[in-house]
This record gives C-alpha cells, sequence and structure tokens, in this order.
C-alpha cells in the first residue's frame, strides 16, 4: 500500500524538453494523490526537492539541457532516502552512478507500466511513516522518536505554518514552526493541539539550534502546558519567556509538587513541595509503570526524579539499568 | 507523609540497625530495578539490582521447573559471608549482605519478621 501523504506530496520530473510529456500524464492520471511536477530546469528541481514533501525524483541522466545525474546527487546528499528513478541508456559514468545507490534505472524511452511499477514501488518502501495526532501524542511521540535514537525529520503540520523537527541520534537538534525557530520553535510546535505528521527516517537538517537534551525539552513543554491550562481555567500567572535550562528545570523542581498537593487540598508548605518529596513520587510513578511494563513512562518518572534529587544513587542506578535494558532490546 | 520507598527505607534500616549481622539490604523489583537500599558504601547498588535479578531468575526457574513450585529464598554462601534473597510479594525480592559470623537461624527470623513489615509497603 502506498505512504497516504498528509499533504500533497510531490514527485519530481526532470525531463528534457524533446522528452514525451506524456509520461507526466500518465503519472498524474495513475498518482493521484501525488502532486506531479514536470521541469527542465535543474535549479527549479533541485528547489523542489528540497522541500520534505517531495517523495521522489525521476529524471534524465544526461542531456543537453539536463544534468539529471547531478541534480540526482545533490538531492541525495541532503536527503540519502530520496528513492530516484533514472531515465537512461546504461549509465555510462560509473563513479557518478555509484554515488546513487538508492536509484533505478530505466532505459529510454521507458515502457509506461514498467515506469508506473516502479514509481508505485518506490513511494510505497519509502522510508517514514504518516498519521495523525493529538496533543498529548505528540510529546509521546517526540519522546518515543527520542528514546528510539531516531535520525531524521518529523514534519508536522496544523495550520498555514508547517513545523519540522529534526533529531540526530535521538537528540532533538532543530525544531522550525514559521519564523520560529531552536528553543521556542519547538516549544510551539508542542503547543500545537492537533495535526497530522510524517516521518522521513536519515533526513538530516542543516544546522543545530538546539543544545537542551530531549527531556529537559520534554520537561520544560509539559510545564509550559500545565501553565497555559491553569491560566485557561482562570487562575495562573504568564507563561514565562523561555531564558535558559537551568532556569527551566529549577522552575519544574518546585511546581510539579505544588500543584498536586493542591490539586489534592493538601497543603503545599506540608512537605509537599520539597524537591526530595516530589522526587520520590516521581520515583514511585516510575516503579509503578515498570510494573505495568510501560518503560517509556517509567524513563520519564525516573529522569524527572533524578533531575529533581540528582545526589540519589538509586535514581541513577536505575536509569542506567533502563538505558541497558533498553539497548540490550534494540541489539539482541 | 512519608512515601512508600521511604517507608520501606526505615525498615531496612532498623533491620540493619538492628541485627548487625547484616552489613546490606536492598529491595529489588523483580525486574532487578532497586526499590530501597541500605548498602555500604563499597558496595555496587548496579551489581547488586543485577545479580539479584540474575539470581532470581536462575532461582524462580528452578523452583518452577524442577520443584513445581514458586521460589522463595535463595542464599549463597561464600568464604567472607552470605547473600540471601527473599521474595517478598509477587513483584519484588530482599536481599540481605549477611557477615560469615552470623548466626543463619536468626537471620533468617529476622528476615521473616521484616517481610511481614515490608508487605505492607510493597
Amino acid at each position: 500500500m502506498l505512504a497516504q501523504p498528509t499533504q500533497k506530496s510531490r514527485i519530481v520530473l526532470l525531463q528534457d524538453k524533446s522528452a514525451t510529456q506524456h509520461v507526466a500524464v500518465m503519472l498524474r492520471r495513475t498518482f493521484r494523490d501525488y502532486d506531479v511536477r514536470l521541469t527542465q530546469d535543474s535549479a527549479q528541481a533541485l528547489n523542489w526537492l528540497a522541500d520534505e514533501r517531495s517523495h521522489l525524483l525521476i529524471t534524465d541522466a544526461q542531456t543537453r539541457q539536463v544534468d539529471g545525474l547531478a541534480v540526482a546527487t545533490s538531492a541525495c546528499t541532503r536527503r540519502p532516502w530520496l528513492p530516484v528513478i533514472v531515465l537512461s541508456d546504461p549509465p555510462c559514468d560509473s563513479a557518478r552512478a555509484s554515488q546513487l545507490s538508492a536509484a533505478v534505472w530505466i532505459e529510454k524511452p521507458p515502457k509506461m507500466e514498467r515506469l508506473i511499477r516502479l514509481v508505485g514501488r518506490a513511494l510505497s518502501e519509502r522510508m517514514g511513516w504518516s498519521g495523525q495526532i493529538s496533543m498529548q501524542a505528540l510529546h509521546d511521540l517526540v519522546q518515543l522518536l527520542s528514546m528510539a535514537n531516531t535520525s531524521g525529520a518529523l514534519r508536522i503540520t496544523a495550520g498555514p505554518e508547517p513545523g519540522v523537527l529534526w533529531f540526530d541520534r535521538g537528540a532533538i537538534v532543530d525544531a522550525t514552526l514559521g519564523k520560529l525557530r531552536g528553543v521556542e520553535g519547538f516549544h510551539a510546535l508542542m503547543q500545537l493541539r492537533s495535526g497530522t505528521f510524517a516521518l522521513e527516517r536519515g533526513a538530516q537538517g542543516t544546522e543545530r539550534t538546539i543544545e537542551l537534551s530531549a527531556t529537559q525539552l520534554l520537561l520544560e513543554t509539559m510545564c509550559r502546558i500545565d501553565q497555559k491550562r491553569e491560566q485557561e481555567s482562570g487562575g495562573g500567572s504568564d507563561v514565562p519567556p523561555y531564558h535558559s535550562g537551568a532556569r527551566a528545570v529549577s522552575q519544574i523542581r518546585l511546581m510539579p509538587a505544588a500543584e498536586e498537593a493542591a490539586a489534592d487540598g493538601c497543603d503545599p508548605s506540608d512537605g509537599w513541595s520539597t524537591p526530595a518529596q516530589s522526587a520520590a513520587e516521581c520515583f514511585e510513578r516510575g516503579l509503578e509503570h515498570v510494573r505495568s511494563k510501560d518503560y517509556v513512562q517509567a524513563f520519564v518518572e525516573w529522569e524527572r526524579a533524578n533531575a529533581l534529587d540528582p545526589e540519589n544513587h538509586i535514581y541513577q542506578v536505575n536509569l542506567r539499568r533502563l538505558r541497558d535494558l533498553r539497548q540490550r532490546n534494540q541489539n539482541p | 507523609m512519608a512515601t512508600k520507598s521511604e517507608r520501606i527505607s526505615e525498615v531496612l534500616r532498623s533491620l540493619r540497625q538492628g541485627t548487625p549481622e547484616v552489613i546490606g539490604a536492598a529491595v529489588v523489583s523483580s525486574e532487578g530495578f532497586i526499590v530501597s537500599s541500605v548498602l555500604p558504601n563499597e558496595v555496587d547498588e548496579d551489581l547488586i539490582g543485577g545479580m539479584a535479578a540474575s539470581l532470581l531468575g536462575v532461582s524462580e526457574r528452578i523452583s518452577s521447573d524442577l520443584m513445581r513450585s514458586q521460589m522463595e529464598q535463595t542464599y549463597v554462601r561464600s568464604p567472607k559471608g552470605y547473600i540471601v534473597v527473599n521474595s517478598a510479594g509477587p513483584d519484588a525480592v530482599l536481599v540481605l549482605l549477611v557477615t560469615r559470623e552470623a548466626k543463619l537461624g536468626l537471620i533468617f527470623l529476622e528476615l521473616k519478621r521484616t517481610i511481614v513489615e515490608l508487605m505492607k509497603y510493597i
């Protein structure tokens, strides 16, 4: 089954003017969910291919007007998993061809049935997945991707401005939502209530704008969401501007315990608001999650406990053990 | 109000204070995670958790496969002392590090009492 595009995904067709237009027509007719774009301009093709919505490149290898191999090589440098179909006689430039290990070669003029079969296969084998999310699930999704040591781009669409989260081996390295970028971009993304997402595995960002760990970012996000909820329910103060990771963590230290105490009708001064107390609670919640085999949530709770009480040896030991278990599960 | 793990710590501390032959004690979950411990500094908690989980796994297998019963207690004796692993409910075990000079009968008696106390919180 083909990957369902979240917005109209693109197939970029880079062909010489002399080539028949009917390839584009046939592709448009067969792959109606896709935006098939035809161009003879290499620069324009590269521009389209830089967009995450471009899922496939079909190009002439080399003609008088088009250096398709150069375009494909350049596009694949940025997006290694981009499938490429090259229309050509068998490749003569083996050195350049070898850079395109993911490319499929098909002789010109292509037999339409074969080309359509190849395009269908390339789109269905495309690395990544897409789906629907609700606000709560977005944290879970980001957390899961981070814990799974994912590298790639998580593209989020929830309004007029598209957002992208870049992962590098589990670390969140860049985030954009409209003009917002970095940590602010990340938090703006996390405030989105619903939308669609698509993950492109292996895609690489251009720049690292976030240095904080995923845990720190997610803790800060939860803190902000709690504050926002409080505001919406009529109380609380303004959401504070983000200044640094250290400040974010220090804010989190006292807040959850105080909120929980208030929710339970307890006096926060009655031992509830001390960091050690709330750390112990986080730890116990983690233990409950371990009992129910929910190791992801256990990890979050223990990370929080560890952040609240970094001197506690038991929290560190258990976190280490959980990480070891995860690694063992990943590399049995 | 103390949390469960803090109460478990108190039980373990009082066991160690009342029985000097017990040099360390830990409650470990069946997955090998440490719930609470009072261990001397030179003892690696990481190791205790891992070893307890391994020992528990093997002991449970032996109990169920060879004896068709649940594991209650396992102990390892070395020239330097004993390690006693005793089940504490379905999800946890109590691990005791005991000196070689200890009288095991008394230790087991204390162990029994401690388990009853611990079961209130586990």
